[in-house]
């Protein structure tokens, strides 16, 4: 079943039948087909060899493979890790998201077009394609069943989960999910566990024949760090895995608005569920101490003396969390640890996994990332780690580093000391060389770079702007008061703003960036930044707690104009599907073109849709937990990418396309005289922009 | 050696708080003084005997419970925590460490039955040289204290991050489990 038949399709590059050669590894641990009657029972994999990954370590454990998404290639790295070993690079029909070495063969996902390819290794080290499955446009991760009959593809862009028979190579089948699904892992029982990048759920389907049945385990961000018993929203969801005895999952995220002492954007999170199963326990539970106001403390003296409203002992005392903008997860059983891949921080952080909170047992942190730039202030040795594999034993890690192109081995056996953080690497090899443009190669380790002074307060633009998208939330940019002063900032909840401030701040939607900032400008909601650099300086102002570094000179602009850069040539837009529109989706553009309607007067096809001039709207009830705002004069935005990026308006007052335009009635155009039915032709085709 | 006095001690029970005993907190400074002196003391599993939940017996150890206390072994405990100490009596769990505090908390988890206490700071030293936590443990426990430290991390503050620990107990386990960083 492909619940959208627009965007996926049978297998049709390979007979379905064809039988890939074995290779060297597939001799010794045989994969057997599940069609083949005489077949001795297939192997069972382990939790860890069931998921994909941006970096993996090959069945032979004779080489790492990584999936080189931002040179559409296939790396072949020799093990043991040295920079002298020869490389070898497998060219891809696109991006390639994770990729998956089992017995017999190896699956990688690539984004756009929407593929699973199945690989074969030639002696060469090459890998060549023996399977291509057409999916839901930006397949992303991937994992297959214990026997590795099935393979599970997420497309993130599209929301769709897929199952491939890895017997016939077909989609079984494509189900609807919500936004942005990233990781996935299948369980021993057979259900398969999904994490977002968007939302603090995660999603369940019990793979049930033809018919899967779908449910979320509802997850809280950060507990202990939560505005009592607020449940947050929570972004970066990119990476779950399971414990090896299949009763704990770990979410590694981002809670947005969690409380930490000067926590405009809120912290890092891995978020423990005790999984339903082998314990007796039928229904899924957080493992969670609730954070409630007015809970036991005591102070000393001194405390008494120094403690303020801004040095609360009611939430945890660090006001950094372990690792920044999480990125990738790997569970190490024979510690029961896990190790988070801090894309903003570059750092690899070791974290008890016996915890209720694992962000709050440090066991090491490794600071991967090396080498800033004194220009720009990014890592030019292994920054944004993106991407952790363990070796055999477990006593070495295999960092990804996307912005630099690097792969470092981490010693996972040294001794454990008080200090937390460990520079040592045991190895470093630089893959590739980056194909952007110097400039756009500095934009990019900034866009993921946290750790720049002036380039934002703790959280880089990937942290709220995840692959140039957008994380769905709903910030409060408000005006406060701080220990430098007054000045304005985002916060991720009006919890964030201290009391005294009264303030809650105004509702601000995170917009998506990628294919966004073609023209020259202006930008900002109310078209008040003439051009992009300018409004990403505003925005370094705004993305902290308090006010820019000072005498910093030109260095905001500078680093703004590479950004600006980078976004432009780097960022890559969501996929689009290139076909003809449907009868519906034509009448649809004719409504939207219909002078009547006036859609077209302001969102201009032939400018992106967009005029970006600003307008005065009518002033709609202010949202609770918001502060109400004067200025009601809006920039038209452009429609482009519409169908994903929900929610709506600049406070995302609306959840969906078809309630926007319910609600609009003739405070944008003129959409209260459609019939039910244009109305839905409307949306049909403001879906395929 | 009567060298310490009694800082600070809440005791929660039900939502209401007292303060307790002096003799208590004066008695629970010198029989932690004596364990952490003695680092030779051997440790046992938390359910060293079989933990027995008494609803109708709900009160804090008395002074005598902790000076005869089995010392426990913590589940986890990382390089950072190594001067914390435990011990239990009945379904009672005290954790001392001895280490810099500037203030002791609750984060997250159920508050009736916890208490703390630290240590008056020696003269000329500006804080707590020790501090403890004592709290009833009983199955679907979840809770999380922080021990906050003395440092200059908070722009002049003289609270900074401490140790965490972290408490719970699953259904169907026969102990809590102790994490301590």
């Amino acid at each position: 079943m492909c619940a959208s038949p627009l965007a996926c399709s049978s297998p049709k590059e390979t007979p379905a039948d064809a039988a890939p050669p074995a290779d060297s590894a597939a001799k010794s641990v045989p994969l057997q087909s599940a069609a083949s009657p005489t077949a001795p029972p297939p192997t069972r994999l382990g939790a860890a060899q069931r998921q994909g990954a941006a970096i993996a370590r090959s069945i032979t454990s004779d080489a790492l493979l990584v999936a080189d998404e931002d040179h559409k290639n296939l790396r072949r790295i020799p093990l043991p890790l040295a920079s002298e070993n020869a490389i070898v690079s497998t060219e891809l029909p696109g991006a390639p998201a994770a990729v998956l070495p089992l017995p017999s063969k190896v699956l990688v996902t690539i984004r756009d077009p929407g593929l699973l390819l199945v690989l074969q290794n030639e002696p060469s080290g090459k890998f060549v394609e023996t399977t291509r499955i057409n999916l839901p446009a930006d397949a992303w991760g991937i994992a297959v069943n214990p026997d590795a009959t099935s393979a599970f593809v997420t497309s993130a862009w599209t929301h769709k989960v897929t199952k491939i028979d890895l017997a016939s190579n077909k989609i079984v089948w494509s189900v609807d999910v919500p936004r942005e699904p990233r990781g996935l892992l299948v369980r021993e029982n057979g259900e398969i566990l999904v994490s977002h990048l968007v939302g603090p759920d995660v999603t369940v389907i019990r793979d049930e024949g033809s018919s899967p049945v779908i449910s979320s385990i509802g997850v809280m961000p950060s507990p202990v760090r939560a505005p009592s018993g607020k449940k947050l929203h929570a972004s970066l969801g990119y990476a779950l895995v399971t414990s090896p005895d299949d009763e704990r999952l770990f979410l590694a995220r981002h809670a947005v608005g969690a409380l930490a002492r000067r926590s405009w954007f809120g912290q890092p999170t891995v978020d423990v569920v005790l999984l339903a199963g082998k314990s007796g326990r039928t229904t899924p539970e957080q493992l969670s101490a609730l954070h409630a106001g007015s809970l036991p403390g005591s102070k000393s003296a001194v405390a008494d003396l120094t403690i303020t409203a801004d040095t609360p002992i009611s939430i945890p005392g660090r006001d950094r969390g372990p690792f920044t903008q999480p990125r990738a997860m790997v569970y190490r059983g024979k510690t029961n640890t896990v190790l988070v891949a801090g894309e903003g921080d570059d750092i690899v952080a070791e974290l008890d996994a016996m915890a209720l909170d694992p962000t709050l047992a440090i066991v090491r942190m490794f600071q991967v990332g090396q080498k800033y730039d004194p220009g720009y202030g990014a890592a030019t040795e292994c920054g944004a780690p993106s991407g952790v594999a363990l070796s055999a034993d477990e006593d070495t890690a295999y960092v990804l580093c996307r912005t630099t192109n690097d792969v470092v081995a981490l010693n996972l056996s040294a001794e454990i000391k008080a200090d937390p953080i460990v520079r040592d690497r045991l190895a470093l090899v630089h893959f590739a060389e980056d194909t952007l443009s110097v400039e756009a190669q500095k934009g990019k380790r900034l866009f993921y770079n946290a750790t720049d002074a002036i380039t934002s307060g703790g959280l880089a633009c990937a942290g709220c702007h995840p692959d140039g998208r957008d994380d769905g939330h709903v910030w409060h940019e408000a005006t406060f008061d701080t220990v430098d002063g007054l000045h304005t900032n985002f916060v991720g909840t009006y919890e964030n703003v201290p009391d005294i401030a009264k303030k809650k701040g105004v509702p601000r939607r995170t917009p998506m960036l990628a294919g966004m900032l073609g023209a020259a400008g202006p930008y900002g909601w109310h078209g008040e930044s003439p051009d992009l650099a300018s409004r990403l300086s505003a925005g370094m102002g705004l993305h902290r707690w308090g006010g820019m570094p000072q005498n910093i000179g030109g260095a905001g602009l500078g680093r703004a104009t590479l950004i600006t850069i980078f976004a432009r040539e780097g960022l890559v837009p969501p996929p689009r599907e290139n076909r003809a529109l449907t009868d519906q989706e034509k009448k649809g553009q004719e409504i939207f073109n219909r002078p009547a309607v006036q859609c077209a007067k302001c969102h201009m096809p032939d400018k992106n849709y967009t005029d970006r001039e600003s307008y005065p709207l009518r002033k709609l009830p202010v949202i609770y937990g918001f502060d109400d705002e004067s200025n009601q004069e809006f920039k038209t935005p452009s429609l482009r990418f519409i169908a994903g990026r929900a929610p709506y308006f600049h406070d995302g007052r609306v959840s969906t396309l078809e309630k926007l335009i319910e609600m609009n009635g003739d405070r944008m155009g003129n959409t209260s005289q459609l019939s039910a039915e244009d109305r839905e032709a409307l949306v049909a085709f403001l879906r395929t922009l | 050696m009567r060298r310490t006095r009694l800082l600070i001690l809440g005791v929660f029970l039900g939502g209401a708080s007292a303060i307790a005993a002096l003799s208590i907190a004066q008695a629970q400074d010198a029989g932690a003084d004596a364990a952490a002196t003695s680092n030779e003391v051997e440790e046992k599993a938390i359910d060293f005997e079989p933990i027995v939940i008494d609803e109708k017996d709900s009160k804090s150890p008395k002074l005598s419970d902790w000076q005869t206390a089995t010392r426990i072994r913590m589940t986890r405990r990382g390089p950072r925590a190594e001067g914390c100490r435990a011990w239990r009596t009945r379904a009672w769990i005290k954790v001392h460490c001895s280490a810099r505090t500037t203030a002791v908390s609750l984060l997250g988890g159920a508050f009736r039955g916890v208490s703390m206490w630290m240590r008056e700071p020696p003269a000329g030293s500006p804080s707590p040289e020790a501090s403890e936590v004592v709290f009833p443990i009983r199955p679907g426990d979840r809770r999380v204290f922080e021990f906050f430290s003395f440092g200059e991390t908070y722009g002049g503050s003289m609270v900074s991050p401490g140790l965490v620990l972290q408490e719970y107990w699953l259904e169907g386990a026969s102990a809590p489990t102790l994490v301590m960083y």
